[in-house]
């Protein structure tokens, strides 16, 4: 789950945000990405060259819920995440208390259920996000199918994630070629390996 | 003589909607579907709401490709040779309205581009006549407990690399018993 925000963007900060990001575009897999359902405009000169940054814009932000819209007036439309207000945590405390309840084969097929246990811990990462990160952006929440509960941020930058089990955690940093795993008892998770993630990500 | 794909498609869902209906002989349905999966088969996996979808519902998570626990096997269906109205019917079984897990419709994919990833699509007639799985390569561990962190990152990519290859058809009538959406292709 995540919380967004909405960006939207004229035709000339368009341009502005591709020339911002074309150091960062240049890096992005684009072949990964893809548009889906979106037509360009037949006498748009430019249409082959937008295509492409859009496609890159699309994969490097189609994970937070990225959408590309119209191509009048309003150009791209970016979802990103906000960090976590009050009225976010606890909806995102209560996302988690929902997952909790979850059945064997909650996915359609033979996903274990998160136990309690690995649930109260990650209600304590958010806890912890929310009192000494508050900057740091909501994180997608989501659970496995081995009865885990992932805690995802995806940056420009690169992107991390921290796994919670019933009383083990893993985690990685991923930024470009850098990779930093992580793990140990729940008991250990909360500030350090958030810094690190904050510190990667987002500073 | 080699037959064409769409030969065989057309033998095998006739065969297998005689014997659906009659209830006698599906042995012999299965001589009719191969059991080498070719690059040029469309699979497809069944959607469930909420946890396979973003929140508007319309776009899929990368969870949507996460594969069964402490396997490397993600469920697929053979949609190349069974109809759309017999993947629903599949796909419907496994749902639970009750439990919020409603089915919402299908992931198609093209094998040869699942194969060009680097991953496998294989037969697994065991779970019923059809089915398939894709093949990662890449097993979980036990319930309750989190992959190493290479391994997360792996499983990670490669959800997110089925991602980007499959296409979301949104049922249009999911309380229907046929299916009443557009083919199940790959492409737009």
């Amino acid at each position: 789950m995540t919380v967004p925000g909405v960006l939207s963007l004229s035709g000339n900060d368009c341009l502005n945000v591709f020339n911002g990001y074309s150091q960062r575009l240049s890096d992005a897999d684009s072949a990964r990405g893809s548009v889906r359902g979106v037509a360009g405009p037949d006498d748009d000169p430019l249409w082959e060259w937008k295509k492409d940054h859009y496609r890159q814009l699309w994969a490097q932000f189609g994970f937070l819920d990225g959408s590309l819209k119209s191509f009048g007036e309003t150009l791209v439309n970016i979802q990103a995440p906000t960090s976590l207000s009050a009225g976010s945590r606890e909806e995102t405390l209560q996302y988690i208390d929902e997952l909790g309840h979850l059945e064997d084969g909650w996915d359609g097929y033979e996903g274990y259920s998160p136990s309690l246990s690995a649930c109260g811990n990650a209600r304590s990462v958010i806890t912890c996000i929310a009192a000494e990160f508050p900057k740091l952006p909501s994180p997608e929440i989501g659970p496995t199918t081995n009865g885990t509960l992932t805690l995802a941020w995806k940056a420009p930058a690169g992107n991390a994630c921290i796994e919670i089990g019933d009383s083990l955690y893993s985690a990685y940093i991923r930024v470009r070629d850098e990779f930093v795993p992580l793990k140990g008892e729940c008991s250990e998770l909360g500030e350090r390996q958030l810094q690190l993630i904050w510190s990667r990500l987002y500073q | 003589m080699k037959i064409s794909l769409s030969n065989k498609r057309q033998i095998f869902r006739m065969a297998h909607s005689f014997f659906t209906a009659t209830g006698v002989g599906f042995r012999f349905c299965g001589i009719l579907l191969p059991k080498a999966v070719s690059d040029e088969e469309v699979i497809v996996r069944a959607i469930f709401s909420p946890y396979h979808l973003k929140s508007g519902g319309t776009k899929l998570k990368r969870d949507a490709f996460f594969p069964s626990p402490s396997t490397d096997e993600i469920s697929v269906m053979r949609s190349s040779f069974l109809s759309s109205d017999a993947c629903k019917r599949k796909a419907r079984e496994l749902e639970s309205p009750t439990h919020k897990k409603e089915f919402k419709g299908f992931a198609v994919l093209n094998v040869g581009d699942i194969r060009g990833a680097e991953l496998d699509v294989v037969d697994s007639r065991i779970e019923f006549l059809g089915h398939g799985d894709i093949r990662t390569g890449v097993s979980g561990p036990p319930k309750g407990t989190p992959c190493d962190p290479d391994l997360r990152e792996r499983i990670d990519q490669i959800s997110s690399s089925l991602l980007g290859l499959s296409r979301f058809v949104e049922d249009p009538d999911p309380s229907a018993a046929r299916w009443l959406g557009p083919g199940l292709t790959p492409d737009d």
